[in-house]
């Protein structure tokens, strides 16, 4: 049992062990710490540690990951294996202490201890500029708001069957969870090898709830699987995570013809989502709308404004850096108050805490938030945040030679499809960069391909042109579809 | 890797072994029966591009719905899924 402050990491790639290995965290007042078992153990031993986990649950089909994990691990963990039949050999002489399904009591439901606001819900690890993951605590006090919301908007009920694709390390599969869940729905777990298209899974469940990021959806139209009437069973599409092309909305609405379709935005700080907008059937109305459809308008609570570089807040129409407040946006970046200090503010003339968010938006009179782009070089990539200077870092380590990360291609939609790495050309071979890359990053961050540059492009600054590097990726491809 | 003579697994199969070696990884041993998500070695956006690759050499179309992906996404499975050219 903890007492809301002790930290459960959950190991697993969402199988049933996952789920109630993060459920049974909670109810003990413990705070999860999901691990993504397709992340490598580097990575994931680093987190162990920056979160102090003291407990760490796996299922079984993670036993050898584990194994990497904890063995560079060097604080004591409690492993529990709940689907195990017994603890591994190579556990032996280990620092922890191993409990498989024979060591674990019946739960004992009535006697679980109450929860409070202050309690940690969950930690969640995310890319960070500085060359290692950050990570962001969300208390309950956070976490409930977003879910009454949640509730309120959308009505929730024991009918309702719902989608669960996010993994568990990308923080909408909360909303998965808990909103399903706390209405006593049906969560539906889509198996991985039909997580890029589950027309047939959603057609054959007739779920009722959609919660994707936007380029599940672009996947599914680029291989002819989101057709005009597929989804006649959903009544609610939610898309979050990444930029909302209008032409994919609208192949969505087509296909979902009795659904709402609310595009949600929010950054883990913030919990989940913190604002939503609600796509327009009109045809005429949807028209007018910009390609990429806007964000809408604070949940309720919650609090948004766009300031210029002065830190004044604009006029409506004006672009500016969107800043959240309100009972959502937590408290800062876990033990890093330096990172902290710089993203949570307080402005002159406002006594709340405001986060900034590093999104250019506008507010349309009509619309709410219109997103523009970043002020900085994070990207999207599946939905999933990267922060460049990550990867650069990774690359820079392993190269010994300038090294740099750009989003690339870009897809028809806008959206960043992948990264491709550049570095000088006395470094290291390909193979041992892209290795090194692997060793660190989430999948969805290691680079697709490594560039050699002889004449490392500069600004004026004396820094990297990245627009120089997008420039040779542009005219490399001109020159491949010539 | 090691796969069969059908044009449409060899389309498939040479796109993969394009992208294991941009990757770096040309000792991943593939057949055409290996679950290529289970092994976590295309993501979506490969898989799109494997498909979208072989429908341009071969002149036919993919059919999702000629595809039960919950069994798992193998070359066999997704070159069987290609429908013959209108």
């Amino acid at each position: 049992m903890g007492d809301g402050s002790a930290r459960c990491a959950v190991l697993g790639s969402r199988k049933l062990t996952d789920f109630a290995g993060i459920a049974g965290a909670l109810m003990a007042r413990c705070t999860y710490v999901p691990l993504n078992a397709r992340h490598p153990p580097q990575r994931l031993a680093q987190i162990m540690c920056e979160a102090a986990a003291q407990a760490l649950v796996v299922d079984r089909n993670h036993l050898a990951h584990a194994r990497a994990v904890l063995e560079d691990t060097p604080h004591s963990v409690l492993v529990l294996l709940p689907d195990s039949s017994s603890v591994p050999d190579w556990a032996m002489g280990m620092p922890h202490q191993f409990l498989s399904q024979g060591d674990l009591t019946q739960p004992c439901v009535d006697v679980l201890p109450a929860g409070s606001p202050e309690d940690g819900a969950y930690l969640l690890f995310t890319s960070g500029s500085t060359g290692a993951p950050k990570g962001i605590l969300v208390r309950n006090r956070n976490v409930m708001p977003y879910l009454r919301s949640v509730a309120a908007r959308y009505a929730p009920g024991p009918d309702d069957r719902c989608t669960q694709l996010f993994d568990l390390t990308f923080d909408l599969s909360v909303h998965d969870m808990f909103v399903a869940w706390g209405a006593g729905a049906s969560l539906y777990r889509i198996p991985d090898s039909a997580r890029f298209a589950p027309r047939d899974f959603v057609r054959r469940h007739a779920l009722t709830m959609w919660f994707s990021v936007p380029s599940t959806a672009a996947t599914m139209l680029g291989l002819r699987a989101l057709r005009p009437g597929d989804f006649p069973s959903l009544r609610l599409s939610l898309f979050c995570g990444e930029a909302l092309p209008k032409r994919l909305a609208r192949a969505w609405a087509a296909a979902a013809p009795n659904a709402i379709i609310e595009n949600l935005y929010g950054p883990t700080e913030a919990t989940i989502a913190l604002t939503a907008w609600r796509l327009p059937r009109e045809e005429n109305v949807l028209d007018a709308l910009p390609e990429v459809l806007p964000i809408g308008k604070p949940l309720p609570g919650q609090a948004t404004i766009a300031v210029n570089a002065s830190d004044v807040v604009v006029d409506d129409g004006e672009e500016g850096e969107l800043c959240l407040a309100g009972s959502q946006v937590t408290d800062g970046y876990w033990r890093r108050p330096d990172l902290t200090a710089q993203r949570f503010v307080r402005f002159a003339w406002d006594d709340r805490v405001w986060y900034r968010t590093g999104d250019r938006v506008r507010n349309s009179m009509n619309h709410g938030l219109v997103f523009l782009g970043r002020v900085d070089r994070q990207v999207k990539i599946a939905g999933h945040r990267v922060e460049l200077q990550e990867v650069e870092a990774v690359l820079h380590r392993a190269a010994d030679t300038n090294a740099a990360a750009i989003a690339w291609p870009i897809g028809p939609d806008g959206l960043a499809r992948g990264i491709v790495g550049f570095a000088g050309t006395s470094s290291r071979p390909d193979d041992a960069l892209l290795q090194a890359c692997r060793d660190a990053l989430p999948p969805y961050a290691v680079p697709s391909a490594i560039r050699r540059i002889d004449d490392w492009p500069l600004n004026n600054s004396g820094k990297t042109d990245h627009g120089r590097l997008r420039s040779m990726m542009e005219a490399e491809t001109c020159s491949r579809t010539q | 890797m090691t796969i069969d003579n059908s044009p449409l697994l060899r389309l498939l199969s040479d796109a993969l072994a394009q992208r294991l070696h941009r990757d770096g990884r040309n000792t991943v041993r593939i057949d055409a029966d290996t679950d290529l998500i289970e092994l976590g070695i295309v993501d979506s956006q490969a898989l799109l591009d494997m498909i979208l690759d072989a429908e341009a050499g071969s002149g036919q179309l993919f059919d999702a719905e000629g595809m039960d992906f919950e069994s798992g996404v193998t070359l066999r499975r997704l070159a069987a899924a290609f429908a013959a050219p209108a």
